[in-house]
């Protein structure tokens, strides 16, 4: 997968599975609109911390707090359907798992580059409102 | 969307997966409690009063995982039975083996869709509510006898506790004989074994269904329906407590009341009955030694963590008297004496050798009396509110005895 994609150019990005949110949306009936805009709102505001312990983490060395924030972002961020994301936590449990600690700080700079421009795809749309 | 009120427990970590999953539930008509931390959730679960009907549980959380909340609450009897289901994001078989082994019910991949999340919870909620309806309709209702001494008399009150409950309302009642080996039971009512439990040793399947365990029953005409002890060392070598589980729900099928002679030394057997039964008689007579035995006993039940309320001791005389009066006991064991069974050790011994049961005897003797009084108190909270016509001489005399009291 290209992970570099300018996402600028479109409304949608390619690290959000917009079929998950969809899924939520119709589930909700008529409350579904308004529940989206506050996952999405509580994604941003909850998302930079963990990012932030995992930059952290990764300074340090502690790979066991790693685990926990590592698989805390990928359960968070597989909900809203942001599969760019959760699919490098993915890619960054398996190295830790296999013990490639040397491959985690390339996916690390993959996971900051990507959640950002999600979170200039979810601005966009949240100010667009 | 349904239109019950079933009331779910949410833990999971993750703020973005709880207030989605919340949001689910709730539209789907359920009352939602949730917490983000399950150290804060399992304090809440053991102390309200409000339990949920399913939980729903992540696995990895920083604080606990999930397996050790589910060790946690399968550990304390008023959670114990209360289904989970597991939510994860990595199903594989190590994780499901792990899970399972800790108690889970049920798995559901955080991907999954909401369609497959919501007819999960359904199907466990529907299989706990169709758990709870057959227990309702039968009124089961299970008493284990036991003493941590022997020759108190446990199987003399386990079998005449038996005709007393069935004699009070009609009904028939189960008798489980669980002292292996030497089991005196079926001796004692006269009755001849043909096969026991110990012939399922090999059983394979996870189940075992009534026709089995009503084939293995003898019938006493009193109305009690007696499942004999496994005789012998090695058929009783045979009886596990693995054995047990599997027996253990068909059997409180067979009939309203299933009494259990539980014996007298503690077994692995013994002691899946002993925490499985609703109420346990500790069986003791007015002499030190029996008194020492059951407040080592007691201090067993405590340590397992039984609810104190599940255990009543019951004081037999089986001496003509004794320095040693209830009050003394009472202190002793620091426990409320609420039945004394009269001494009345030569028609006991005659009914014995007799293979008659006492109660049938002597129906109207004072011991006889005390022993359908207990029967009364244990069977009258479920029997009375079914059986309000239901009137005997003797049912209507227990009756006034408690209500002058």
């Amino acid at each position: 997968m290209n992970l570099f994609i300018d996402t600028k150019l479109i409304s949608s990005s390619p690290f959000i599975d917009e079929k998950v949110m969809d899924e939520f949306k119709k589930f909700m009936g008529e409350e579904g609109d308004t529940l989206v805009k506050e996952l999405i709102e509580l994604y941003l505001k909850n998302t930079p911390k963990l990012m932030a312990d995992i930059e952290n983490d990764i300074k340090v060395g502690d790979i066991e707090s790693l685990k926990i924030h590592i698989h805390g972002l990928k359960g968070s961020s597989a909900q809203l359907g942001v599969v760019g994301v959760s699919d490098l936590c993915k890619n960054i449990e398996e190295v830790i798992l296999e013990g490639k600690i040397n491959e985690i700080k390339p996916l690390h700079d993959q996971l900051k580059d990507v959640y950002q421009q999600v979170a200039t795809n979810y601005q966009g749309r949240i100010s667009a409102e | 969307m349904a239109e019950n009120k079933d009331h779910i427990l949410i833990v999971e970590d993750s703020d973005i997966t709880l207030y989605k999953v919340k949001a689910v539930l709730i539209r789907l008509g359920y009352d939602v409690t949730s917490y983000n931390n399950p150290v804060a959730a399992l304090e809440w679960l053991l102390s309200t009063s409000n339990q949920p009907d399913l939980i729903l549980l992540d696995v990895v959380m920083p604080q606990m995982d999930g397996y050790e909340f589910i060790r946690r609450v399968r550990a304390q009897s008023q959670t114990a039975k209360i289904p989970i289901l597991l939510l994860t994001s990595h199903v594989d078989t190590r994780d499901k083996i792990e899970g399972l082994e800790a108690g889970a019910d049920d798995y559901l991949g955080k991907s999954a869709s909401l369609t497959e999340l919501e007819l999960r919870v359904k199907a466990l909620l529907a299989r706990k509510h169709s758990k709870e309806d057959s227990i309702t309709q039968i009124s089961a209702r299970s008493i284990a006898v036991f003493s941590l001494r022997g020759g108190v008399g446990v199987s003399t009150l386990a079998i005449n506790l038996s005709i007393a409950i069935s004699q009070l309302w009609g009904i028939e009642t189960c008798l489980w004989d669980m002292v292996m080996g030497v089991g005196q039971c079926a001796l004692m009512m006269n009755l001849k074994p043909n096969s026991t439990i110990a012939s399922l040793s090999e059983w394979t399947d996870k189940t075992v269904d009534e026709t089995i365990l009503r084939s293995m029953l003898l019938k006493h005409d009193t109305g009690v329906w007696l499942m004999p002890a496994a005789s012998g060392v090695e058929d009783s070598e045979l009886i596990t407590a693995k054995m047990v589980d599997l027996v253990w729900p068909v059997v409180q099928t067979l009939a309203p009341y299933l009494i259990i002679d539980a014996g007298n030394h503690f077994s692995d057997p013994t002691l899946t009955i002993l925490e499985r039964a609703d109420v346990i008689l500790l069986v003791l007579a007015p002499e030190l030694a029996s008194v020492n035995a059951s407040y080592q006993a007691l201090k067993v039940f405590s340590d397992l963590g039984f609810p104190t309320g599940k255990v009543i001791p019951v004081v037999n005389n089986i001496i003509p008297s004794s320095t040693l009066d209830v009050a003394k006991i009472a202190a002793g064991l620091k426990k409320t004496i609420i039945t004394e069974i009269p001494y009345d050790g030569k028609n006991m011994v005659r009914a014995i050798n007799q293979g008659i049961p006492y109660i049938a005897t002597s129906p109207k003797s004072e011991t006889s009396m005390a022993i359908s009084t207990l029967a009364y108190r244990l069977s009258s909270s479920d029997m009375e509110s079914k059986m309000t016509e239901h009137s005997t001489p003797q049912l209507d005399g227990i009756r006034k005895g408690i209500q002058r009291k």
